[in-house]
């Protein structure tokens, strides 16, 4: 992961059972004090292990009055977003 | 073609490009293969989170120029919590189980064995054949 401006995440490469905790640690390091962006253009593969560091950071913000931007996923990305009802549920850009 | 892998977050890279690549050598699309190769991952991280520290296999063969069927088994010791979803994505949010749904919206269809000493998932995917280099 890439921290590539205050409160941008960029995430980069495959995210699965093998690394997802690598996202999930870099959300969970920014606070819920303003919002945050995920980039995810750079994301080659992304399975459920991915969406639910996702989806964790999602709901903490949330709680927490913020949100988390989820910008440029790839066709392949909004599909599984698709494909999981999480689409119209999560906040995207791009 | 059947495989075995180390129970190992660390091999399912190679769990999807070994399917990636038998898939391309019958010509699928990058669309299918793509979804294929989703569904592959999802079980295969189902495999490994309840294999303990056994191999688990994975089988595919093609059933017919637009399917292909897809086995993977792992040893269970009889407390696997694997489980079909009651409905598909009743709950997006639910922490656990959402590789599962995926599976299920992918596939064609879908089948779980669990028994005390193992676990068996069978699904058949779309993956039309085009030219004849593979199979």
């Amino acid at each position: 992961m890439e921290i590539t401006e205050p409160r941008t995440i960029a995430a980069i490469g495959v995210v699965d059972a093998h690394t997802a905790d690598d996202l999930a640690k870099a959300l969970d390091d920014l606070d819920g004090t303003a919002d945050v962006t995920l980039d995810l253009a750079g994301i080659e593969f992304i399975d459920s292990s991915g969406l639910r560091a996702i989806v964790t950071a999602h709901q903490r913000l949330d709680a927490a009055g913020c949100r988390l931007h989820l910008r440029s996923p790839s066709a392949s990305m909004r599909r599984l977003l698709e494909l999981t009802g999480l689409v119209d549920l999560l906040h995207i850009e791009g | 073609m059947r495989r075995s892998y180390p129970a190992s977050t660390g091999a399912l890279a190679l769990v999807r490009s070994d399917f990636d690549a038998w898939l391309a050598d019958s010509g699928v699309s990058d669309d299918e293969r793509e979804l294929a190769v989703l569904a592959l991952a999802e079980l295969a991280a189902n495999a490994v989170e309840a294999s303990a520290e056994a191999d688990f296999d994975v089988t595919y063969v093609r059933l017919s120029e637009d399917l292909v069927e897809l086995v993977v088994m792992n040893r269970s010791d009889g407390a696997d919590d694997l489980v079909l979803p009651a409905g598909p994505l009743a709950d997006v949010f639910a922490p656990r189980g959402r590789g599962l749904a995926i599976v299920q919206q992918i596939a064609e269809s879908l089948r779980l064995d669990v028994t005390e000493r193992l676990a068996t998932v069978t699904v058949q995917l779309r993956a039309t054949r085009s030219g004849t280099t593979g199979g």
